[in-house]
């Protein structure tokens, strides 16, 4: 039931117009004097301590024990005072070097300090690029196989989809950036393309002129169908179904996530202006009031949408498939918006209308029957 | 003859409900003065609303179109507001009727029903 997901690919086609290289490790400085002087000193007393046991003849040479100490002590805080008090590294690197010297004598104390020294400038953390190709999943287009033997409450659960980690793209360096917009630009989903959108408001400009470039070319198909059919309506005198046509182009591209939230209010009442145009001219075309009540339930107006499609299924009753089809679009709406109320009020009223009887019969597998299946059940279907 | 404007009047009740008058034909070419009557009265607040369309002679698609944007405005608001349709002479049911969008909006006979009608299921 869970659609399945798929690993992003974060790698960057260094050619790609706003690529930047990583940007440099902050500067280390080298130890200071304090330092070398401390790991000097620690290095003598640690040295003579080996020396003294070898030569030792008691039981237990407290002389050497005292020159160790004071050797591990010393690189220890040679150690520390290289990293910087300030640095919340410091005391950790203190302590490790403190174990090496005290557990491995002159040996341990040339190693610690090594190793110190070898890993200055490293990072200090798993770069982000990382982080996010190993937790960042998104979903695939693969349609989700439906359960209808399931309750509603657990479909609507399980059909409740993960969004992309999206906070995180704030926190992306450039290049992953523009990997996450390119993975984004080739998604159908309008929620990934709304992402989009929101991508071209990030404050670093290589990230959001190159997310504007892709919404540009995204929204340049619409563009350029709008003004061909607007063009062709000036010019045909059959115009039915080019108004239809025109009308479903812009619910499509409202649809889409590229359009800006400004403009929506205007296209949606030219999209509802060019579908009662169609209406008037074909009122036989049953696509038509369909596109209307999913015009109005965009703006919110749902119980007009179905008071629409039940007069609609009302004269004209062989029509079912279209308003299973509706009713379907109104509950992976519902589901979206976590409208359960809504979704059972569209279904509970799927299965009180008279009209649902006459789906036909012995269709099984057909998209139609596992939509009435869906909506009305074994038996009524 | 001139062109007479839209909007003929708007009135706003002492019970809170705005009654927007409209007269002539009303289409594409003359929408802008309804949208710009209607955005007003809702941002002065208004949340029950009575389209009186008693003089109005015919309306278009483009004309159904903004009233629909009017009422899902209305009704978005929180609470939801109303908006309802006095007035309409036959052939403008007849129009709204073959784009099948008759009685979604509510629409009454005469203005006092209408002003009734927003009050009660108004916020």
């Amino acid at each position: 039931m869970i659609a399945d997901t798929v690993r992003i690919d974060t790698g960057v086609d260094p050619t790609v117009p706003g690529y930047l290289e990583r940007p440099p490790r902050p500067h280390e400085p080298l130890p200071n004097i304090v330092s070398w002087l401390c790991w000097i000193l620690g290095l003598v007393a640690s040295l003579l301590g080996t020396l003294w046991v070898l030569r030792a003849e008691e039981s237990f040479p407290t002389g050497s024990f005292f020159f160790y100490v004071v050797g591990a002590l010393a690189i220890s805080f040679g150690t520390y005072m290289a990293k910087s008090p300030v640095s919340p590294a410091a005391l950790g690197w203190a302590i490790v070097t403190l174990v090496f010297c005290l557990f491995g004598g002159v040996y341990g104390s040339l190693i610690s300090m090594l190793v110190y020294l070898l890993s200055r400038g490293q990072p200090k953390e798993t770069p982000l690029v990382d982080v996010v190709r190993a937790e960042m999943w998104i979903q695939s287009n693969a349609p989700p196989e439906r359960d209808f033997s399931a309750p509603l409450e657990v479909q609507f659960r399980e059909e409740i989809r993960t969004e992309p980690i999206v906070d995180l793209i704030p926190y992306a360096d450039v290049a992953t950036a523009l990997a996450i917009v390119d993975r984004l630009a080739e998604s159908d989903d309008p929620r990934q393309r709304r992402l989009l959108n929101r991508m071209a408001g990030d404050q670093r400009p290589e990230v959001f002129q190159y997310a504007m470039s892709k919404i540009n070319e995204l929204q340049r198909s619409y563009v350029v169908r709008i003004y061909q059919m607007t063009e062709q309506l000036r010019y045909r005198t059959e115009t039915a179904g080019l108004q239809a046509s025109l009308a479903s182009l812009y619910h499509e591209y409202m649809k889409s996530g590229l359009m800006e939230e400004g403009l929506e209010p205007y296209y949606w009442e030219l999209a509802v202006a060019h579908t009662l145009e169609a209406m008037t001219a074909d009122p036989k075309n049953l696509k038509l009031p369909v596109l209307l009540a999913a015009l109005l339930r965009d703006r919110g107006l749902h119980k007009e949408s179905l008071t629409l499609l039940e007069s609609t299924m009302a004269r004209h009753p062989g029509d079912l498939g279209s308003l299973l089809l509706y009713l379907e679009d109104l509950f992976e709406d519902g589901q979206k918006n976590e409208q359960l109320g809504f979704v059972r009020a569209v279904r509970k009223r799927a299965l009180e209308s008279g009209w649902a009887v006459k789906l036909p019969r012995k269709r099984e597998g057909h998209a139609i029957s596992e939509l009435a299946h869906f909506w009305l059940g074994a038996r009524d279907a | 003859m001139p062109d007479q404007p839209l909007v003929k009047s708007q009135e706003n009740r002492q019970d809170g409900v705005a009654v927007l008058s409209l007269q002539g034909s009303w289409g594409k070419g003359n929408n802008d003065g309804f949208r710009a009557a209607a955005s007003n009265l809702v941002r002065q607040g208004a949340s029950r609303i009575v389209l009186d369309l008693t003089e109005v002679t015919c309306i278009d698609s483009y004309a159904l179109a903004s009233l629909f944007a009017a009422y899902a405005r209305i009704r978005s608001q929180s609470p939801p507001g109303a908006l309802c349709l006095v007035g309409a002479n036959p052939d403008l049911r007849d129009e709204m009727e073959k784009r099948l969008v008759a009685r979604l909006i509510p629409d009454y006979f005469d203005l006092a029903t209408g002003i009734a009608a927003v009050k009660r299921e108004g916020p």
